[in-house]
């Protein structure tokens, strides 16, 4: 008796090999991970722009003394939405765009595990930000009570408040179906050979993103519920002449906000784990300590809220605890730092421009790292609260960290993705602008905190002027700058300036994986013809699967 | 002709995950979150674990899908003078079992209804039809049909020339 096993994944979508439709309804109907991918990363950079206009409103204000542009009202509600929408519309579909396109093709399945699922989260997005950015247009303007939505305050919005909440029920159940479809999908359509000490860091960062999402999405889900119940079905959570506790409503949203933090960085560390030893053509050092330091920072996100709250007057041992838990992320954090450069240290490194964006992730992503262990101490945090200092710090974190990685992942991947290499005099021009205009626009926001200017106000002493101006014209440099990554992308989706499909399927030299071993651009459905991956991780091909299969 | 069985094929769909490591999971997500939301339940936030049961269902959910899907075989068993299709899921029995005879059976790929669609894998045997492969991709359909062609190889033909190991574990991925 002899058995064969003939094995694949199965695929629940009626589609399976079909082409794709034509015209808009491709985009509508579409079940694919790649044109899924596609439609997150077009609207989270639609997102970024909406955003980036947001916060040039704010800088031109802040350009100098006194009101100029908008009225304090309208600019806490410009402050409100811009970090909405960059935290919610910018960074994480961006994240989940990258992973819809390379998961898949990283672990050698065909598709993810609930492709109708799928599409479904996407096109609850565009619904969601179009009514949370309709409501400048309501009575009472748009919610200006910060993105952290702190009651008594945000309760005193007008219209636009129940339409905040749905609003953010509707990205947060788009973000758990692509927290589900990213778990399942890896866990179980991983191809064979392929197991999770084999998986790219990048897939290993998504894995335990997505178990962050499922953990605190019902956190966040829960407390803007109980806000809505407090302003209008008579509940007390958060009030106090009702017996409510108002504290314990930033002791929710931070219990959510901080892993949150680090949903928004850790696919970051997996773009930059696979970006720098392709450059450097030497296996990432210290994979193994890659993946545990990544599942160490996710768990002590767990268990350092409070320190975004320490002047709201919790114990001493309180403060010590979140003091302490805080500065420990800084071991698994030094050792992912230390890892890229041993990475990098006596590598046959070149700097084409992904590389240049993940080095300067590095670097960059280091300062906003360390202004975060500044925050962390208790004492200092008392001097630093509520200024241009905490401004400072987690613009350093999300800008040269989670968008500098994403912008660094489409110039990687882009080549893969259309078959097209980008510019690469222009992707240069791009990141020295990038680089330079973010410093600009950021680093005299530290001076400006350490001097006592807080954050969210319209108008300000006049001798935080010089600072505001330097920092004004840093983010007009750096929002025009992102004219030449938009113009790259584009001609290298739609082959403008004579651009063919020319490259090879590994792309770059020193790329491994199983990605790289299908023709760029990627087809339709990928691995149609299951991989089987090999002791280094890229697929073993003719004779050898063969052998391994007998 | 006698009914000793020479060769059987099992079909089933790639999975990488085991039941155990699925209830592993599950275990080690459900008991994040229900503690978080218990936690805060007692202290009289209690909305936040009616999200966390509803979130934990839906993934439960995406997983016995994905089991299921998993658990999903085809098994053709060449015998001496019939070939026998048996079709279920693993562990629970055949749902559905045909028996052809082998000598008048043929292997056939054909192309799918539509452009681009998938093709499909038919064992046709005078008006009984019955295909075979949906779990499979193209190039696996093809591959599994040369293999079924060898196999069924009629009678009255010498034998292939390809010796059969008795107990062959040839795994096609």
């Amino acid at each position: 008796m002899a058995h064969e096993h003939a094995h694949d994944d199965a695929h629940g979508h009626d589609d399976h090999a079909h082409g794709p439709d034509k015209g808009i309804m491709r985009w509508i109907k579409t079940t694919n991970h790649k044109d899924l991918g596609t439609l997150y990363l077009f609207f989270s950079f639609t997102m970024f722009f909406i955003g980036g206009l947001m916060s040039l409103v704010i800088r031109a204000e802040l350009f100098q003394p006194g009101l100029q542009f908008v009225d304090p009202e309208l600019f806490n509600q410009f402050t409100t939405m811009h970090a909405l929408v960059m935290i919610f519309g910018g960074v994480m579909p961006g994240f989940v765009g990258l992973a819809n396109w390379m998961v898949p093709m990283m672990i050698g399945c065909s598709d993810l595990a609930l492709p109708r699922v799928n599409n479904w989260g996407f096109w609850l997005l565009p619904f969601a930000f179009t009514m949370l950015l309709s409501t400048f247009f309501l009575p009472g303007g748009a919610p200006a009570g910060g993105w952290t939505i702190y009651p008594p305050l945000v309760l005193q919005t007008g219209n636009s408040f129940p339409i905040l909440i749905f609003a953010i029920h509707l990205m947060g159940i788009s973000s758990i179906t692509g927290a589900i479809n990213i778990v399942v999908t890896i866990l179980n359509m991983r191809a064979p050979g392929m197991t999770l000490l084999k998986m790219p860091l990048f897939v290993w960062t998504w894995l335990i993103t997505a178990y962050l999402l499922i953990a605190v999405m019902p956190v966040l889900a829960g407390a803007v519920t109980m806000l809505l119940t407090d302003k209008y079905f008579g509940t007390s959570f958060f009030n106090a002449a009702g017996g409510g506790d108002p504290v314990m409503f930033e002791h929710i949203f931070w219990f959510f906000g901080h892993p949150e933090v680090y949903i928004m960085i850790l696919p970051a560390f997996g773009i930059i784990s696979s970006i720098i030893p392709t450059f450097a053509r030497k296996p990432l050092f210290g994979y193994a300590s890659m993946v545990y330091a990544v599942a160490s920072i996710a768990f002590l996100s767990f268990i350092v809220w409070a320190h975004h709250m320490f002047t709201v007057g919790i114990p001493l041992a309180g403060e010590l605890f979140f003091m302490f838990s805080t500065m420990l992320i800084a071991v698994p954090t030094g050792v992912k730092v230390f890892n890229w450069i041993a990475t990098m240290w006596g590598g046959s490194m070149t700097y084409e421009t992904p590389m240049l964006f993940a080095i300067a992730f590095v670097f960059l992503f280091s300062i906003g790292g360390f202004s975060g262990l500044s925050l962390a101490l208790a004492p200092v945090d008392f001097q630093y609260h509520n200024t241009y200092f905490v401004v400072a710090h987690f613009h350093y974190v999300l800008v040269p960290g989670a968008v500098f990685s994403i912008i660094a992942a489409i110039y990687y991947w882009i080549p893969k993705w259309t078959g097209r290499m980008y510019n690469e005099t222009a992707g240069k021009w791009h990141f020295w602008l990038s680089s330079i205009f973010i410093n600009v626009t950021f680093f005299p926001q530290h001076f400006l905190g350490l001097a006592g200017m807080p954050r969210r106000i319209p108008d300000y002493a006049v001798q935080f002027t010089d600072f505001n101006m330097v920092s004004t014209v840093g983010a007009f440099g750096f929002f025009v700058s992102q004219f030449i990554f938009i113009f790259n992308v584009l001609a290298c989706c739609y082959g403008w300036f004579g651009r063919t499909r020319n490259v090879s399927n590994q792309v770059w030299e020193g790329a491994t994986g199983l990605e790289w071993s299908v023709p760029s651009p990627a087809p339709y459905h990928t691995f149609e013809d299951q991989p089987l991956v090999g002791d280094d991780g890229m697929p073993v091909h003719g004779d050898a699967v063969a052998a391994a299969a007998h | 002709m006698s009914s000793t069985l020479c060769t059987r094929l099992v079909i089933g769909p790639n999975a990488s995950l085991s039941t155990l490591q699925a209830c592993l999971f599950m275990g080690l997500l459900g008991t994040v979150s229900l503690a978080i939301g218990g936690f805060f339940a007692v202290r009289g936030f209690w909305p936040i674990l009616p999200f966390a049961g509803l979130e934990l269902a839906a993934v439960a959910a995406a997983l016995v899908h994905a089991l299921r899907r998993n658990a999903y075989r085809e098994v053709v068993s060449f015998e001496a003078a019939t070939i026998s299709i048996a079709v279920g899921m693993a562990g629970r029995g055949a749902g559905a079992k045909v028996v052809l005879a082998r000598s008048g059976t043929r292997v056939l790929v054909e192309a799918g209804p539509y452009r681009n669609s998938p093709t499909r894998l038919r064992l046709s045997c005078g008006g009984q039809t019955v295909e075979l492969g949906h779990c499979l991709t193209d190039a696996e359909r093809e591959r599994i049909a040369v293999r079924m062609r060898e196999l069924i190889h009629p009678g009255w033909r010498a034998a292939p020339k390809r010796q059969t190991a008795p107990v062959e574990s040839w795994l096609q991925i």
